[in-house]
């Protein structure tokens, strides 16, 4: 059995044991969830039989686009993300016998590791590698090592960075993710054999994307309401990227919409009965453990990740209010990678943050810093000082691992976030006696 | 008074002294005291063409030789780049008051990531991050002559000067020559003793980038003849070595791979023989020609191309009869660990032998680096 047809079994088992013992506290639209990605396995393994053309990518590639190629896009970052933990060991242990190095981000090296599964032949082999250079040099120097490695054909979009103005006035970089988005077309077209661009095919998935960030604006609204109607598990809960379009998550996204709006109107909380504070959680969190579970076991939500379902506003097709006109079905592909606040400068980012501290009113900030992390670690500082300056909002810097649970310390992590709930609820009665003196 | 002329040696090592902590101040504030800008380049990325052609010194960053950074950790982690916690460090200590502008690249995340601290801070007037390609075909060269000319316009704006063509074409002959005297040096270095030993090359390589660019072509095009009869004090016997890394601008650890034994007689470092590689082809458009040549120089390990870079390596270990390969990067250096196994499998395919040592950026573990250095060196011998 290969590890999709291991994942297959797994996701079967589990969707059986929810059925019958559901979570009093978790979404039950999350069977939708495992179902699927039970589908989404079922039909890697049907495709890869079939010999059709998969492309590995990562995070901000054109998904979309390389989709409406008849190419499947294969996020070897996703792929890392749902990496089961009794493999975590022997797919670290591998790549770091290469000489990866050890004391970068483990996202990184999860997603390095699926390309020693390639070449063990428990993963499809890539036809061809697309990689956005954007937010995280990290992830993207993995997948270009993997069209190096495998000897694929291999395109690099080269995501300009953006500065000094907002990522919505920026043509010129819109023009140059086009031209190339055009060039990646053409070289696609060439090397991967039956690879054929269909236009009309895009729009179909834009329409798609469209509609899950629809649901996205419902889940963030619902967010708003006290207590959070959504678990801190939930809320860091993402689909797999190179499925973002497809009919059943967008039924998926619409059940967990509905969900939390029955809840919000009922005054129902998910994991927080009665809510003394809110928090948002940056950059990462633990993938082996429920993260969130020991501030909402004090009474904080967590109702919003940062890279989370309803916390970026990426473009839309039809839309015209982001960059002041429609924008052609290639030119939002690139203005996608664009969005990303992880991307760009600083304040990019903080304009983000601040957006959703102010819209679902958090109390606190837990930047969960991934050591190697340089994107998010390197602006952590910033965001924080602005955080607490503009917002009042206090932060916790917590470093720790998304896979490698050979180096949590469980009990050390329950303090930190037991000792920051007491912190916001110490600052939240300053600040009610001073209001009311 | 008698000016005392000085010997061929004692000009020389007065010209790699230019990067020494207590001296890499004194060109900039000479040249200020001549009315003129003094602009910091955080990467070698950044066409100095321009720069010059503004009438402005384009002064290379080198961040505190001192181990603590503690004033530049209020800002940013310590598990990340370590030169960039060093050149922090230098802004918070006053260290580059004297910096009318500084230029960064989005090299890394890294790099885009210390612009944000410096941006925030706003110590430096003219602040400025350009996005520099990562790949090298003609819509990279374009949308980068399109940067540049946003550069020229705003050094022209800072310094109240036109920048014209021509200003531009005199820049790239002053800075080509510089690059081209160095050349002539590293062409030296491929003999059995060398005229200069890696440390002195590094510190020759640094100076052409702090001092301006016309006293350093005169001096080293004077001392040219007498490093061609220079022998590098060292044993003919001893292991010639290649480094390959980023961001290392402290001759010590040069000095220390040579103290274990060996000969650093080729680099592959971006302050080093890749911004000696570069020409300025000239086409007639100098910000497109700037902009191609900087893109396409010796590639590092951020580049789509590196593949190419790796078999240039492999060409310089056959030229430079370099007997093994130290991969040098600093803790955290992430762009150039990440290459790591690639780097490894592609020159154990040549059959070139490879070691990779990390270190930090100020001169630290010399023991236990020298000894591990020094192992490798022994198994070069026999």
């Amino acid at each position: 059995m290969n590890y999709f047809e291991e994942e297959v079994e797994r996701y079967k088992r589990r969707i059986e044991r929810i059925k019958a013992n559901p979570s009093p506290t978790m979404l039950w639209s999350n069977v939708k969830f495992y179902e699927l990605m039970l589908k989404h396995y079922q039909t890697m393994i049907e495709e890869w039989r079939e010999g059709k053309p998969f492309c590995a990518c990562a995070d901000l590639a054109p998904y979309r686009l390389i989709k409406a190629m008849g190419i499947r896009p294969f996020s070897w970052e996703m792929q890392g993300d749902y990496l089961p933990r009794k493999l975590v060991p022997e797919y670290f242990r591998r790549v770091r016998a290469t000489g990866f190095p050890d004391n970068g981000c483990d996202r990184v090296q999860a997603t390095a590791s699926i390309l020693m599964a390639t070449e063990k032949g428990e993963v499809p082999m890539p036809s061809c590698v697309v990689v956005t250079k954007a937010d995280c040099n990290g992830l993207a120097e993995a997948i270009i090592w993997g069209g190096r490695q495998l000897r694929v054909p291999t395109y690099v979009i080269d995501c300009p960075l953006a500065s000094d103005v907002p990522y919505e006035e920026r043509w010129e970089a819109l023009k140059y993710m086009e031209e190339q988005l055009y060039d990646m077309i053409g070289f696609l077209e060439k090397e991967v054999p039956g690879a054929k661009y269909d236009e009309a095919k895009l729009i179909e998935y834009l329409h798609g994307f469209r509609k899950v960030m629809e649901q996205h604006d419902r889940m963030r609204e619902a967010s708003k309401s006290k207590p959070c109607p959504l678990s801190g598990k939930d809320s860091f809960r993402m689909a797999p990227l190179d499925m973002i379009e497809e009919p059943e998550l967008i039924e998926y996204y619409v059940m967990v919409a509905d969900e939390m709006e029955e809840k919000s109107k009922a005054g129902r909380g998910a994991s927080v009965r009665e809510e003394k504070a809110r928090v948002g959680f940056l950059c990462s969190a633990p993938f082996f453990i429920d993260g969130f579970q020991y501030l909402e076991e004090c009474g904080v939500g967590v109702p919003i990740y940062e890279a989370g379902s309803g916390a970026i506003d990426f473009p839309r097709i039809d839309d015209e209010s982001t960059w002041g006109r429609k924008l052609s079905p290639i030119e939002l592909e690139g203005a996608y990678a664009l969005a990303d606040p992880w991307h760009g400068v600083w304040w990019h980012r903080w304009r983000a943050v601040r957006k959703f501290c102010q819209e679902v009113e958090l109390d606190g900030l837990v930047h969960f810093e991934l050591p190697g992390c340089e994107t998010c670690n390197g602006s952590t500082k910033l965001i924080a000082k602005m955080a607490e300056k503009e917002l009042g909002i206090a932060n916790l810097e917590i470093e720790g691992w998304c896979h490698d649970q050979e180096k949590f310390n469980e009990a050390e992590y329950a303090e930190k976030m037991r000792d920051f709930a007491a912190l916001l609820f110490e600052r939240k009665k300053s600040k009610i006696k001073e209001d009311t003196r | 008074m008698k000016t005392k002329v000085l010997s061929d040696e004692e000009r020389l090592q007065k010209l790699l002294s230019a990067n020494n902590p207590e001296e890499r101040n004194k060109w900039p504030l000479e040249w200020k005291k001549q009315g003129k800008k003094v602009i910091g380049m955080i990467d070698y990325y950044v066409p100095e063409e321009i720069v010059c052609a503004a009438g402005m010194l384009p002064w290379k960053v080198t961040g505190t030789w001192q181990p603590a950074t503690p004033l530049a950790v209020e800002y940013r982690p310590v598990n990340v780049d370590v030169a960039c916690n060093h050149i922090l460090e230098s802004l918070l200590r006053g260290e580059y008051d004297f910096l009318d502008g500084v230029i960064f690249t989005d090299w890394d995340d890294d790099i885009r990531r210390l612009y944000d601290v410096f941006e925030f801070l706003k110590r430096i007037p003219f602040t400025r991050i350009i996005h520099v390609p990562r790949n090298s075909n003609e819509l990279a060269y374009r949308y980068y002559e399109r940067s540049l000319g946003r550069l020229q316009t705003e050094l022209g704006e800072l310094g109240q000067v036109g920048i014209s063509d021509s200003s531009l074409h005199q820049a790239i002959q002053l800075c080509g020559t510089t690059r081209a005297l160095l050349r002539k040096v590293y062409e030296f270095r491929k003999k059995d003793i060398p005229p200069l030993t890696g440390e002195e090359n590094l510190k020759l390589t640094t100076a052409s980038l702090v001092m301006p660019k016309g006293i350093f072509n005169k001096e080293l095009s004077d001392l040219l003849p007498y490093l061609e009869e220079r022998k590098a004090p060292i044993k003919q016997s001893q292991v010639r070595l290649l480094v390959s890394g980023e961001r290392i601008d402290h001759p010590g650890y040069v000095e220390l791979i040579e103290k274990a034994g060996a000969i650093v007689a080729m680099d592959d470092i971006d302050i080093g023989s890749r911004q000696v590689w570069t020409v300025v082809k000239s086409n007639g458009n100098p910000l497109y020609d700037l902009a191609k040549s900087y893109i396409r120089r010796p590639a590092c390990p951020r580049m789509t191309e590196y593949e190419m870079q790796l078999n240039q390596v492999i060409e310089w270990v056959k030229e430079y009869k370099i007997d093994g390969v130290l991969n040098f990067p600093h803790m955290y250096g992430f762009s150039r660990l990440y290459v790591v196994p690639h780097f490894k499998k592609m020159l154990d395919e040549a059959g070139i032998p490879v070691a990779t040592f990390l270190r930090e950026y100020h001169l630290a573990n010399q023991g236990q680096l020298m000894t591990r250095i020094g192992a490798f060196v022994e198994m070069l011998k026999k």
